[in-house]
């Protein structure tokens, strides 16, 4: 990702920019507010001043796209028995997908903060254990009691320490992206870290898409608490819904896209995973013997971490599941075979959130496409009414 | 108070002055404000530039807040208080400044500037860790210093801040000031990523009186300028390409700067209506075809409805760039580029649809806009100086707007060089050297010098683009073969020509025209005998009217690729001894 401009920055992304790198602080904004933009500048500038800086993200695709540096997960594991040379306490949960069910191991939060009030800073044994500046991005992924995990390190860890001295952190943070319900709200990472008003600050505004794509992708919204980020200013094309005839037309479209932007990161995003692998393979075939890159990941392959993907180059196009594209953002967004797309009467809410949160990866382009020559797929219904909203290619 | 010699000191020595009433003398400004100053080489009021959104005095004032002492301390403290995490920076300026009216000054150069005073270590170095695209404190490297109490002044000591400007003036000089923004920005990066070529040179650098005509670059950025200027008038503009490149600076100032955000089929609309306003009724006529073709083609490719073209320099540049332009829409991406069919790119572009497209996205973005790499020249060896010329350039096109706006200084260009070909160009400033430019060779010619070389004969360069060989016989005569690369469209690969000069067709008063009065002047039985001659059977080279050297030529053509020693000494002998028994046959040795 680029440095950002300092004339491009609005005044809500200057004041965290130039916020102190001391306490806790906690940036709240709607997707595409540029919540990563001020941690990258921040971890940046604290780099510079060789200062230790830990840039963490839930998911290993998002860790790759922010160039993070680890994994929460993976971090605290490491840092734990760091600092106090024992293992991270765990216990066991079962898990149920399909018919298959195994039982998986779970970080304990709570056992770990009982720990560290037994013991209070006695248990840190090394210095390593200040982990310096903390950046936490998409901290709403986390559950409740890993931030009250890390309040207690800061307050009874250190307690000793000047409260300007004690390890930072900047936690940033959507709730209307939360993963699951288990997942935390703004509410409770607040009174995790028993914040006051002058901690939190929030972006409203949207400055990653264009005006013309936060439109349409607004009228898939399903209200939550902090809302929508107001209308970017900023121009571009209207978005696109192409109706092909069959796959390989939606191919041939994203492959000619490709080929004139080859400077842009580049999504093909799809509901199911069997889809991925068709779009996957015949554009890797296509672009065989060329510059540009075709990328995938998915979870349930166990053949790859995501840590081979390349995230903020040109020349990329990244194909995934619409469940590995939360947190992401490309340039230029397609989103094929929609005609597929389950909007069940019962889960449409759920449905219309699905298409609000992949609609609005894009910044300049999207181009939504159905295999539909009939027009019968139910998923138009969700598409807007306002046909000034898009083109209708056909 | 003297003041001590700083390891940045201004290259601008009018500056460098004690203040006659012995105070030191300051500008507020604070990590919010302090941006332009850095990223453009100068600071003017947020009434002509853009509000900042930190109000802690009327930002529609028309000077800047500034005192002759300590900063008021009621001014640090309100300037805190209006945002959070405003961190309030004090610019102590040198000497007395011309520009230091009672009401407070209404500009900056960067070369005024003594130092940037901080109130706290904390301060300071949080704004020494700030890095961004736009600017960079390490490059210009300032003076930096803390020192509190320029923080606390009495009440009273500041100016600046009370009167505000007429609406109407401010929108007048914000409109002027984005002008000259915009021909900033033009002019950084050319110096900066304008190809290493003679003509592009030409572009960047004042013309010179000795030269007759404007190179084909000059001619280019000239329409270029034309339209960030809106100077021109409806259906005057004769050549279709200029008309192109006037539209499209035109339409991407005033109706795309960047913060508007890039639709690339509206914007593709506008410059299309732009082209048909301003061009001649003639021209239009004339090129109606071309016109709605490459609109049509660059729409359907916006659209992903057709493949993209090949962008090389093999046709009309000025529309390519700006279909480049428009694909690319903002200049990081252009610059991104590797230019040259040689590229492993899907989409090649060539170096002078490249450097036109990055031309015209400069007009877009305005000199503060742009990323220190589009700015500073690499390997500049003092980024500050740079900075310094091209925010005085800046101001310099104010001058009917404010008083005492420095004059602008002029950028000298010498090239240095070191072999034939090889060389670079040197860019100074006030004689201080500021940006060199490494020349850009055709690989092709280089190859060229390289089999003349090897083959023993005497290479020089000719012209911008071209070598010359001197063929000697034993009875003193001698004939000059000139060489230059051709470059068809299509993949046919690039050819060589090698021409010499038979007779002279230029005269004193012709100075670049064609045809020359000379060529009018020719009998339609010299012409006739001229064709006869290329239909010989011995000949195997052919007589040629030439534009470029305004004389009767005896050229040849040959594929690089397949050239080899004996087949180049065949050409340059041959040539040469056409041209030289041309020339005897006529009685004449005008070319030795």
């Amino acid at each position: 990702m680029r440095l950002p401009k300092e004339s491009e920055l609005s005044a809500e992304q200057k004041e965290i920019c130039f916020a102190p790198s001391v306490g806790t602080t906690l940036v709240a904004g709607p997707p595409g507010s540029g919540k990563t933009v001020v941690a990258l500048y921040r971890s940046r500038s604290l780099e510079k001043r060789k200062e230790t800086a830990h840039m963490l993200v839930y998911n290993k695709v998002l860790r790759q796209y922010t160039k993070g540096q680890q994994t929460f997960l993976k971090w605290l594991g490491d840092w734990w028995r760091r600092a106090t040379g024992r293992s991270f306490p765990y216990t066991f949960e079962l898990v149920q997908r399909g018919k298959r069910t195994w039982r998986q191991r779970r970080w304990d939060y709570k056992a770990a903060i009982a720990a560290i009030r037994a013991d209070g800073n006695g248990l840190f044994r090394t210095a390593e254990a200040h982990w310096g500046h903390m950046i936490l991005d998409e901290a709403q992924d986390f559950e409740a009691d890993a931030h009250r995990f890390l309040f207690a390190v800061q307050q009874i860890g250190f307690a000793e320490i000047h409260p300007r001295e004690k390890p930072s952190l900047m936690i940033l943070a959507d709730e209307n992206q939360r993963l699951t319900d288990q997942n935390t709200t703004l509410e409770e990472i607040r009174a995790a870290y028993i914040m006051e008003d002058d901690d939190t600050y929030r972006l409203t505004r949207n400055y990653r898409n264009s005006r013309e794509i936060a439109e349409f992708a607004r009228t898939f919204y399903v209200g939550l608490s902090t809302g929508q980020p107001e209308l970017p200013s900023s121009r571009g094309e209207k978005p696109r819904i192409v109706r092909t005839s069959k796959l390989n037309q939606a191919v041939d479209k994203i492959a000619r896209y490709a080929q004139a932007h080859e400077d842009e990161e580049i999504a093909v995003l799809v509901y199911y995973n069997a889809t991925r692998k068709r779009f996957y393979n015949k554009l890797h075939h296509r672009f065989e013997d060329s510059t540009i890159r075709v990328q995938t990941y998915s979870s349930q392959d166990k053949d790859t971490d995501g840590s081979d993907l390349r995230f903020d180059a040109g020349g990329v196009i990244t194909v995934l599941c619409f469940a590995s594209a939360k947190g992401l953002e490309f340039d230029a967004v397609f989103l094929p075979e929609l005609q597929s797309f389950p909007t069940t009467a019962g889960r449409r809410d759920e449905a219309r959130m699905t298409l609000y949160v992949m609609t609005s990866r894009a910044r300049r382009t999207l181009h939504l496409m159905l295999s539909d020559s009939d027009g019968e797929a139910d998923v138009w219904k969700l598409l807007p009414s306002d046909s000034d909203l898009y083109i209708l290619e056909e | 108070m003297p003041r001590k010699e700083s390891s940045t000191s201004p290259s601008f020595p009018e500056w460098n002055q004690v203040p006659k009433d012995g105070n030191e003398r300051h500008i507020l400004a604070s990590n919010w404000t302090i941006g332009p100053l850095l990223a453009q080489g100068c600071l003017l009021p947020p009434s002509i530039t853009g509000l900042t959104e930190v109000s802690f005095f009327d930002e529609r004032a028309g000077a800047l807040p500034a005192s002759s002492g300590p900063i008021p301390a009621e001014w640090t403290n309100a300037l805190k208080a209006a945002r959070r995490n405003a961190v309030p920076i004090a610019i102590r300026v040198l000497g007395t400044t011309p520009s230091w009216p009672a009401s407070g000054p209404t500009f900056l150069q960067l070369s005024a500037v003594d130092a940037l005073v901080f109130e706290t270590k904390e301060d300071l170095d949080a704004f020494r860790a700030s890095g961004f695209a736009d600017y960079d404190v390490e490059l210009i490297n300032p003076s930096l210093e803390v020192d509190a109490k320029v923080f606390a002044g009495a009440s009273g000591s500041g100016v600046g801040i009370r009167e505000a400007r007429d609406q109407h003036e401010v929108d007048v000089i914000s409109e002027t000031f984005r002008c000259q923004e915009a021909l900033a920005a033009l002019h950084a990066v050319l110096a900066t990523t304008g190809p290493g070529r003679p003509g592009w040179i030409r572009a960047l650098a004042p013309a010179s009186p000795k030269r007759s005509a404007p190179s084909r670059e000059e001619v280019l950025i000239e329409a270029l300028v034309n339209g960030v200027m809106g100077d021109v008038e409806s259906g005057s503009e004769e050549e279709f390409d200029l008309a192109a490149l006037t539209a499209a600076s035109s339409v991407l100032l005033r109706r795309f700067p960047v913060a508007v955000g890039w639709p690339a089929s509206e914007v593709l609309k506008a410059i299309v209506e732009e082209i048909e306003r301003i061009s001649s009724e003639e021209a239009l006529t004339e090129h109606r075809t071309v016109l709605d073709k490459w609109s049509q083609m660059s729409l359907a490719v916006i659209e992903s409805r057709e493949d993209p073209p090949q962008l090389l320099d093999t046709k009309s540049v000025p529309l390519r760039a700006i279909l480049f332009l428009l694909l690319r829409g903002d200049i990081e991406p252009i610059l991104d580029v590797t230019p040259g069919e040689d590229s492993t790119a899907v989409l090649k572009v060539g170096e002078n649809v490249r450097a036109m497209a990055a031309c015209l996205a400069a007009v877009r973005t305005g000199l503060r806009n742009l990323p220190v790499s589009a700015k500073v020249p690499k390997d500049s060896p003092n980024p500050r100086h740079w900075m310094e010329y091209l925010g005085r350039y800046l101001l310099s096109g104010l001058e009917g707007e404010f008083p005492n706006v420095p004059k602008r200084d002029s950028l000298t260009v010498k090239y240095r060089g070191m072999s034939p070909l090889r060389g670079e160009w040197v860019l100074s400033v006030k004689r201080t050297e500021v940006a060199r430019k490494l020349r850009r060779v055709d690989p092709g010619l280089s190859r060229l010098e390289a089999l003349g070389e090897g083959l023993d004969y005497e290479v020089g360069e000719h012209g911008d683009t071209g070598l010359m060989i001197t063929v000697r016989w034993p009875d003193k005569r001698a004939q000059p073969v000139y060489l230059a690369m051709l470059k068809p469209e299509g993949s046919g690969g690039n050819f060589v020509r090698f021409s010499s000069p038979a007779m002279s067709l230029a005269s004193s008063r012709s100075s670049g025209k064609w045809p020359t009065p000379k060529l009018n002047k020719l009998s339609k039985g010299f012409l006739v005998d001229l064709l006869e001659r290329n239909a010989r059977p011995d000949l195997n080279c052919r007589f040629t009217l030439d534009r470029t050297e305004q004389a009767v030529t005896v050229v040849v053509d040959q594929l690089l690729e397949t050239l080899d020693d004996e087949e180049f000494r065949h050409h340059v002998e041959h040539v040469a001894k056409v041209a030289d028994d041309y020339e005897k046959e006529m009685g004449r040795d005008d070319f030795r």
